[in-house]
């Protein structure tokens, strides 16, 4: 019998969800939105929204949470959940004759795969370093990340704003990427972030 | 330039969605010569996921996450709280509790924090991760059976087939209002009460709720089951009140009011209403009828009664094994699409299938003889194209197969030009023949169609004596269940010709053209029993035909078998 602690406002949310409060699971998917996705965001296959998986996998322990022990950690038993939603795409998607031929490279996509056996709670402390170090980042560099991730511009336009050709644009978000995994691993390493 | 600036290009391409089929050609032989680019590419891979995560996730953002997640938890929350709460025994603290509060804001949780969760979630996963994924669920389907009630509402709580006159059938889990008539016009439907009597009508009936714990029948038949704590639950018709004086019976009102009463269980007693009306003593006037009695009990100016044998087969203790419901992942437009998983009662119980753990089937064989479309799904399909009919999708599948107006009686002819119109499907792993529904199929179906589904056959692969074809007329969940969902937007494939085999079926040309009516999911279980199978036999595959018996044909959007009960 598992009788770990769990959030005490997350026991109150889905003791009152079984009740009949249901609205009530708003608690537990604001608790938990962001570790879930960004979890998700690392694993999921090229072409995959996360968010679906995501939603699929709240919508999945909402359905089945009578089958939840109220007392036990509810974070673990979400992301088994969404393992299994993950495991479930993979699996439609392995049905896709031609996915990996056009999509993914079956060995990376293997590395995701072993990777996913990881404890999911790194990529929340992940994304809290990725944040930081993006603050880090020089103003003429962060800006290709906001055109890039946050305003989704095409590299064309990048090119044509920044002044430079398209493939010293790819060089740029290649440097960018490089530098921010060097930094997120550098935290990792000295404030003991990995598990 | 070296590998490195090589990979550089390569793996910058692909992530923004620029590798030609040479780059990745290349990439891959790169990746396989040196497990470093592998691990490389894997954690810029997760940066780059993780970046358009952060940059493009605000609150107002995980704000609209959240909401399209309330969205879409199930619709019958009725049901859902209703089937938690006869599972989950409340905690005593829990009544303690405060109301509903203001909603509580995100918090930020500490690394700290974090690496205390992690140590502990090692142990956790050990517990965690134990078997606990696409695996049948059985459910209690909210029938209280001698356990406590929650509700203090009068509910439909199951239903199946059936038709209102005028109106649509309520939802399961829906309240039945008070002195309102309804008119049942066939099908069956379990209406449970407060005190926890529950009552099973089946069609042609009138009746109406008179109170919490009596119900008016005007005409037809039902099956009441009072368990302990309910008793004095009572059905009232034209001529009688029939008192629950212990835990079932049965009550049958004729046309002309006539009023059948079979005792199946512990007593009742029976009341002529006229004289409850008139006096206050009304238990001087009941006629108390014991376990294996039954008793007609006539109206038309005097209360009457006449002997009638007993037949304990009228009692009806419960609805008939079928498709109960279905959930399913919402497509773009909102619609459903992708099956998450099937309820099915088999045996009397309600046991729900995650769509992992059912058995797919492949298309093995199809021939048509005259050109229509025959494919549905996205605008453009897998490669083989016949894989539609594989996935969890309910807008994807081989439709329109052709058919014979009568069933086969001998083997099917699966090659060449004489071979059978139809098609034939083999399952990933044989289907064992067991209680209740051993397949299921999905179906198209929209308003210009019949709204009890296509009619088809079913018939083996291999004929045997005592084996024989089966003609579906009628689904679980026909246009009219309010459980048969409605479809997220497809587009249908036309051919050009007749595709009269499978590879043709591959490689015709086809011009998809986008569905702009509504389009529902219905659903048929399919008892391998009703094809002659005995219990605990084993098939393999099955042959699906169209009736041909209107211009409407059954369009199979998911066909897949039931996995044996552990």
């Amino acid at each position: 019998m598992n009788s770990l602690p769990n959030d005490p406002n997350v026991t109150k949310a889905l003791q009152r969800v079984l009740r009949g409060e249901t609205a009530e699971f708003e608690v537990v998917l604001r608790r938990y939105e962001r570790a879930l996705r960004g979890w998700l965001a690392a694993h999921v296959p090229m072409g995959v929204d996360a968010d679906e998986i995501a939603q699929r996998s709240f919508v999945a322990a909402f359905s089945r949470l009578q089958e939840f022990e109220i007392g036990t950690d509810f974070g673990a038993w979400l992301f088994t959940i969404a393992r299994y939603q993950l495991m479930t795409e993979k699996t439609r998607l392995r049905r896709i004759a031609d996915y990996h031929a056009r999509y993914g490279p079956e060995l990376l996509q293997r590395e995701l795969d072993r990777r996913c056996s990881e404890s999911p709670e790194v990529w929340t402390t992940k994304l809290e370093y990725l944040e930081q170090c993006l603050e880090s980042l020089g103003d003429h560099l962060r800006r290709f990340v906001t055109w890039r991730y946050d305003e989704e511009i095409p590299l064309q336009e990048i090119a044509a704003r920044s002044g430079r050709s398209v493939p010293a644009v790819k060089k740029q978000l290649w440097k960018i990427r490089g530098k921010l995994q060097e930094c997120i691993d550098a935290r990792l390493a000295t404030e003991g972030g990995a598990s | 330039m070296n590998h490195q600036d090589r990979f550089a290009e390569l793996w910058t391409d692909y992530l923004e969605g620029e590798l030609d089929e040479r780059g990745l050609e290349e990439l891959h032989e790169l990746l396989s010569a040196d497990d470093c680019y592998v691990q490389r590419a894997a954690d810029l891979l997760q940066t780059h996921r993780l970046l358009g995560l952060v940059m493009a996730d605000s609150l107002p953002q995980q704000d609209a996450f959240v909401r399209q997640t309330l969205a879409q938890l199930p619709e019958n929350q009725d049901e859902f709280v209703s089937q938690v709460m006869s599972q989950v025994s409340v905690n005593p603290d829990a009544s303690g509790l405060p109301r509903k509060k203001g909603r509580r804001e995100r918090s930020a949780i500490s690394p700290t924090a974090w690496l205390v969760a992690a140590l502990i979630l090692v142990a956790v996963m050990t517990f965690v991760f134990r078997p606990m994924g696409p695996t049948p669920v059985a459910i209690d389907d909210s029938r209280p059976r001698g356990t406590a009630v929650v509700d203090d509402q009068v509910r439909l709580v199951s239903s199946a087939h059936a038709k209102f006159f005028g109106e649509l059938s309520p939802p399961v889990g829906s309240v039945l209002a008070p002195r309102r008539e309804y008119v049942l016009m066939s099908g069956l439907i379990e209406v449970l009460f407060p005190t926890g009597a529950s009552a099973i009508l089946e069609g042609p009936a009138v009746f109406h709720v008179s109170s919490d714990e009596s119900l008016a029948l005007d005409v037809g038949r039902c099956s009441v089951h009072a368990p302990e704590g309910a008793e004095g639950f009572h059905i009232e018709t034209p001529v009688t009140r029939v008192v629950d004086r212990g835990t079932r019976f049965s009550v049958n009102v004729g046309e002309m009011s006539e009023t059948e009463v079979q005792v199946i269980e512990g007593a009742a007693d029976i009341y002529d209403v006229q004289r409850v009306a008139d006096s206050h003593a009304a238990d001087d006037t009941a006629e108390r009828l014991v376990d294996g009695e039954a008793k007609r009990f006539l109206g038309a100016g005097a209360f009457a009664t006449e002997n009638v044998p007993f037949e304990a087969s009228v009692y009806r203790s419960e609805l008939p094994d079928r498709v109960v419901s279905y959930e399913t992942i919402l497509g773009p437009e909102g619609g459903a699409e992708h099956l998450t998983s099937v309820t099915v009662q088999r045996g009397g119980k309600a046991i729900r299938f995650p769509v992992d753990s059912l058995i797919a089937a492949q298309l093995t064989w199809f021939r048509a003889t005259v050109t229509r479309p025959f494919l549905c799904g996205g605008e453009t399909l897998p490669s083989p194209r016949h894989e539609t009919l594989r996935d969890d999708s309910l807008i994807t599948g081989v439709i329109n197969p052709d058919g014979s107006v009568e069933p086969l009686t001998t083997d099917p002819i699966m090659e060449g030009k004489a071979g059978t119109p139809g098609m034939a499907i083999r399952f990933d792993q044989p289907i064992v023949n067991g209680p209740g529904a051993d397949v299921i199929i999905f179906d198209l179906q929209t308003f210009g169609n019949p709204p009890d589904g296509d009619a088809f056959h079913v018939s083996p692969l291999k004929f045997r004596d005592g084996l024989k074809s089966y003609t579906v007329r009628k689904y679980d969940l026909t246009m009219e269940s309010p459980e048969a969902k409605v479809l997220t937007n497809f587009h249908v494939h036309f051919f050009a010709e007749n595709a009269s085999s499978l590879a043709e079926l591959n490689s015709l040309k086809i011009l998809p053209q986008q569905q702009s009516i509504q389009f529902r999911g219905l659903a048929v279980g399919i008892d391998l029993t009703d094809l002659g199978y005995a219990n605990g036999e084993i098939i393999e595959g099955l042959f699906i035909q169209d009736a041909l018996d209107d211009g409407h044909y059954v369009d199979p959007v998911f066909i897949a078998g039931l996995p044996e009960e552990e």
